[in-house]
């Protein structure tokens, strides 16, 4: 199988919103910053993947039509990629396939999101929903996620402080990332005295809409050696996909439970199959994994396996995941509760996986970071992308 | 050397998407509803896992298969999930409301509606009435509107406020 | 393809109507993706991955792949939605195959306009909101101003629709849903199909006035990279089917087709004999030209046929597909 790396990367300072730019030109800013840190210009760009999530949030119907000028791909294989949440990794997904084929040796993905701009995100959301048994209900991103978390808090005997604590720490992660949205340190307290959205989610526990432009280059192994480039590489992928019905989720025929992950575990293990992981705990030191908020960060490290299902709130608590702390740092951007461009979110996770094991990451750095893993979630937990991404292509040994 | 000229104000378009839609619903859902209108919550079952969908489908995404009889389940069944939501958001209903995915008596899947008869201003006291696990009652609209909020739940006891 | 390995389309499945009332989108997709599997010989269990490809604003779904992806097998899958085209949806399920991802792959593409209350208010908002919008945009309109480049005077006591095109039956609106079964197989297979064995897609300029090529846009970009991977041996095609909004555009594209890489016996297809569902309207070109290459080809199957989808206003967008019948040598 042909090996891939990432070998260029770019993101935007994130905001909530930017009125100098339209859409096509904030595409363009993410696709600049990976063009010159790859030093390569679009005329050695064999293909382009685009993510781009809900057509609605950015207010034009397949906006990657609109884009094609503005990032330079006249003539180029471009095609779209939308799975929601995790759209933004799964298109760093089909950019691997494109390589991985044979077809193309250097690949560009390139998106972009303006959430604040959409008027209305949450009735937009709420579009997701079955038209006959769900639409008519309120339901949209933030009552999923509730339920998921009164759930999950009520099946292991944990509570709105322990949520309160991803925040904290997060927050403080994100303090020390300049691309991050939302990088002001708060307490616990700040948290539990925050408006209550939908309980148990506050305002303290959920993300931000961000705006801002993120990309990648990949290439073949061929194509690094040929060019004598440094690259980390994706050592392994997954994809799965739950039942779309939260409602089979629950009750005694369950094969998931909405207040897990399962079929995310699932998708880590395709990937850390193909990347020889055994033992993630171990092996594993960054994680910048796909949780929008606060609560969801537990399952997804359980289902990552590096504890048992209900356990990652007391580890928390005891200092686990932090930066500084021993073992994997799972967010050291500040994650997605920080920073949420939604069609990109999944991109950024993949960006930073890649600094991390490049040791470009500054301030936010993990000591010793050698593999990493990253993570999106699209759709009402429904849709898992997952990657193993390291600054070798030996066999992954354990610390 | 002359520098590119910069707008007066940085300017905006509005603009609203008012795309209207008329779904199909398909026969399954007719179904549905036209039990709902008779006061009765119909499931129907997967023939190769055995599951009694709620609210039904014409075929299991489990197993890839139609399903084929038609099951009526309780019109009451426990908790699964709930939220109550506090915060206005465009174009959903004004707060305070709580919603929840309920799973009948006889059913093998959770349906969801929204919980009435509950005192909500008390997030403490509401969340802890609806804890999972509470039995909830399916009512019924007195004049249904062919609608799946033509159902909604209600504690089995009606707390006292 | 490499030496080893080739991609064949082994079965498929399409359903089109003018409008589907009495099923829901879902149940639809649901008919032909089970009709695909069966007649592939699998079980839904054996579909290693599927590639859905639907549009949001004309079904009146966000994020349409997550109810739709049920009906498609897609539960405990790897499902990709490749929302640009469900022509695009098929290139990339070839590269998954190719890849190695997979011993085959389920392709779905679908359009549900009749829940569209105003369709073309559904195609209007993919116009640029800047310079287009306020004017008002559709695929049929675009098709229009790019037709008129070439077309003949208007004709008094024609019903034109925006001249030079006139207007269709159903306002050229139609439902439907195209599921197709890829497989893997060594290159010596001769079992029944229709072998994959170039492709290319590329897009132009969005603006209308910046075209490069206004009858089918990236349509050498797409072309070459067909033929490039198709390779000399690739003789010339015997059947082109092409879509394209507009009879007289489409027909454009198919002659250039034709004198690129055909011949004086090519036969010329066009997609207005059937329904071209919006959306999935390039997927149905392909499909149709996968089934001139296999067995049940009336009057009897060719040995090469070419597709060709565009897409976007004013076909901004091109995506070619070579096929060869894989019973031949």
């Amino acid at each position: 199988m042909r090996n891939v790396g990432i070998i260029g990367l770019g993101q935007s300072h994130f905001v909530k919103s930017r009125t100098d730019v339209t859409y096509p030109e904030l595409v363009r800013e993410g696709a600049q910053l990976a063009l010159d840190d790859a030093e390569l210009t679009m005329a050695d760009i064999d293909a382009v993947v685009v993510p781009l999530a809900p057509d609605a949030l950015i207010g034009i119907g397949n906006g990657e039509r609109w884009l094609i000028e503005a990032i330079g791909a006249t003539d180029k294989p471009l095609m779209r990629v939308n799975n929601g949440g995790a759209t933004g990794a799964t298109a760093v997904e089909a950019a691997w396939m494109h390589v991985a084929s044979g077809m193309f040796d250097v690949v560009l993905v390139a998106g972009a999101d303006r959430v604040s701009e959409s008027m209305s995100a949450q009735s937009v959301l709420n579009k997701m929903w079955d038209v006959a048994y769900e639409r008519p209900y309120p339901q949209n991103t933030i009552t999923m996620l509730a339920m998921s978390a009164m759930r999950y808090n009520h099946l292991y005997g944990w509570d709105e402080s322990d949520m309160a604590r991803v925040t904290v720490k997060n927050r403080r992660h994100a303090s020390l990332n300049p691309h991050a949205h939302l990088r002001a340190e708060v307490s616990v307290e700040d948290v539990l005295e925050s408006r209550l959205l939908s309980w148990p989610l506050k305002l303290g526990d959920v993300c931000p809409s961000s705006t801002g432009g993120a990309s990648l280059i990949v290439a073949s192994q061929e194509y690094i050696e040929r060019t004598g480039r440094t690259a980390a590489w994706i050592r392994g992928l997954g994809q799965n996909t739950e039942t779309f019905w939260m409602g089979d989720r629950v009750g005694d025929s369950h094969v998931g439970d909405h207040a897990d992950a399962d079929a995310l575990a699932v998708a880590f293990r395709h990937a850390y199959d193909q990347a020889g992981i055994v033992d993630p705990k171990t092996q594993i030191q960054v994680a910048e994994i796909y949780a929008p908020f606060s609560s969801v960060e537990f399952h997804v490290i359980e289902a990552a396996g590096f504890c048992g299902q209900g356990e990652a709130p007391a580890l928390l608590a005891e200092g686990a995941f932090h930066l500084g702390s021993d073992g994997v740092v799972v967010n050291p951007s500040g994650g997605t509760q920080c920073t949420n461009p939604i069609a990109i979110t999944g991109t950024v996770r993949v960006i930073e996986a890649a600094t991390q094991v490049l040791r470009r990451a500054g301030d936010r750095q993990v000591a010793n970071a050698d593999v990493a893993i990253a993570s999106a979630i699209g759709g009402d937990h429904q849709f898992y992308s997952t990657f193993v991404i390291a600054n070798h292509l030996d066999p992954i040994g354990t610390r | 050397m002359t520098s590119a000229p910069e707008p007066a104000q940085a300017r905006f378009y509005a603009q609203t998407w008012d795309l209207s839609y008329r779904h199909a619903l398909g026969s399954t859902v007719g179904v549905f509803l036209d039990g709902i209108a008779e006061g009765r919550v119909r499931g129907r079952a997967c023939p190769s896992c055995a599951r009694v969908l709620v609210p039904p489908r014409s075929y299991c995404d489990r197993c890839s298969v139609e399903t084929t009889d038609w099951v009526d389940v309780a019109n009451e069944g426990v908790i699964e999930m709930m939220t109550i939501v506090y915060e206005g958001f465009k174009g959903l209903p004004d707060p305070p409301y709580a919603i929840a995915y309920v799973t009948l008596d006889g059913a093998s899947t959770a349906l969801l509606g929204y919980v009435r008869g509950v005192e909500l201003s008390d997030v403490a006291a509401a969340t802890a009435a609806l804890a999972i696990g509470t039995r909830l009652r399916v009512q019924f609209a007195a004049e249904p509107q062919g609608q799946v909020t033509d159902y909604w739940f209600e504690p089995v006891q009606i707390p006292a406020s | 393809m490499s030496e080893e390995l080739i991609v064949v389309l082994t079965s498929g499945h399409h359903a089109a109507a003018e409008r589907v009332d009495d099923r829901s989108l879902e149940e639809l997709i649901f008919a032909s993706t089970s009709a695909a599997i069966s007649m592939a010989g699998l079980t839904p269990d054996q579909v290693d991955a599927v590639v859905i490809s639907g549009n949001d604003q004309t079904d009146g779904r966000i994020i349409s792949c997550m109810v739709t992806v049920g009906a498609a097998a897609g539960v405990g899958k790897n499902v990709t939605t490749i929302a640009s085209g469900p022509e695009h949806a098929f290139t990339y399920a070839v590269m998954r195959l190719l890849a190695g991802q997979g011993r085959n792959v389920l392709v779905v593409g679908w359009s549900k306009p009749s829940e569209s209350v105003e369709p073309e208010h559904a195609e209007l908002v993919s116009a640029d909101p800047f310079y287009v919008r306020p004017i008002g945009m559709t695929r049929q309109i675009a098709a229009a101003l790019q037709a008129s480049v070439h077309a003949a005077p208007a004709e008094a006591g024609t019903d034109y629709l925006a001249w030079p095109l006139v207007a269709e039956a159903g306002g050229g609106h139609s439902d439907g849903v195209c599921a197709l079964i890829l497989e893997a197989r060594d290159s010596a297979d001769r079992r029944p199909g229709a072998v994959v064995r170039g492709m290319g897609w590329a897009m132009d300029r969005y603006e209308l006035g910046d075209r490069d090529d206004l009858i089918a846009g990236g349509f050498d970009s797409a072309l070459q990279q067909a033929t490039k991977q198709a390779g000399p041996s690739f003789g010339p095609v015997e059947s082109v089917d092409a879509f394209a909004v507009g009879p007289s555009n489409e027909r454009r594209i198919v002659e250039r087709v034709v004198a690129r890489i055909g011949s004086p016996d090519t036969a010329m297809h066009s997609s207005q004999d059937e329904l071209n569902p919006d959306f999935a309207a390039g997927l149905f070109a392909i499909w149709r030209a996968a089934r001139r290459v296999m067995p049940d080809a009336q009057p009897q199957p060719v040995a090469r046929a070419a597709a060709v989808a565009t897409l976007g206003f004013a076909a901004q967008g091109t995506t070619v597909v070579l096929l060869s019948n894989a019973t031949e040598v």
